[in-house]
């Protein structure tokens, strides 16, 4: 688990390190510019939800 | 003109049942601490199974792993947001969605974290001399997802009748 969760977080790292071009740039003086969500398997909501996730 | 996909992440974390809620929030404190890019009070988050909700059988002695990782304190919506994502998480991979859908060696879930960019565009008619005038045109705010981050959490169970806990290879 240890060795995992130390993968895992250099993984995160170096990720963040090599990818910044694609990162937009902030036009808008708003506190938090890139607004985020986070979605628990999302699949399965889907299916539940029907085709297309459409409700 | 269409958008381009977003840039997609995919980690996975190995964990038994007693530190999964941990893991969980390190990883999504740590994703959240280099993406999100406002002013914040961070901190070090060492995760452990002493904030498991049901106590261990097998062994008195917490666990703590030795990798602090990067959390946020402030705003304090973040990790609000975070410990409400992984309480779903927990309630999921402890209710098993259906009979034989849960691997006999442990239980799987996911978290995926998309970062957005609001873009505000003008919808219907822009052309011509409407257009010039700056009328025939809606102004909407679209929001664009640019970064996601796909968290995929699988948790061992105890396989053996004596309880001994079996990793999957990770």
């Amino acid at each position: 688990m240890e060795s995992s969760l130390q993968k895992t977080a250099l993984k995160i790292v170096d990720l963040v390190n090599k990818e910044k071009d694609h990162i937009p740039p902030i036009t808008t003086s708003e506190q938090n510019p890139f607004p985020y969500r986070m979605v628990v398997n999302p699949k399965q909501q889907n299916l539940e939800k029907g085709f297309g996730g459409w409700s | 003109m269409t958008a381009s996909p977003p840039h997609s992440h995919t980690l996975e974390i190995f964990s038994d049942q007693h530190l999964v809620r941990d893991l969980s929030k390190g990883i999504l404190h740590t994703i959240f601490f280099h993406r999100y890019f406002p002013s914040i009070r961070p901190s070090l988050y060492t995760p452990s199974s002493s904030s498991a909700p049901t106590p261990r059988t097998t062994s008195t002695t917490d666990t703590t792993l030795p990798i602090p990782l990067p959390c946020i304190l402030d705003p304090p919506e973040i990790a609000a947001a975070i410990d409400k994502s992984v309480a779903d998480l927990m309630s999921q991979l402890t209710t098993p969605s259906g009979p034989g859908n849960v691997p006999p060696g442990g239980s799987r879930g996911e978290i995926v974290v998309q970062f957005f960019d609001r873009k505000r565009r003008k919808t219907g008619y822009t052309g011509g001399w409407l257009g010039r005038l700056g009328g025939g045109g809606v102004q909407t705010d679209e929001e664009v997802c640019w970064e996601e981050w796909c968290l995929k959490v699988v948790v061992a169970r105890p396989r053996s009748e004596a309880g001994k806990l079996i990793l999957l290879p990770g």
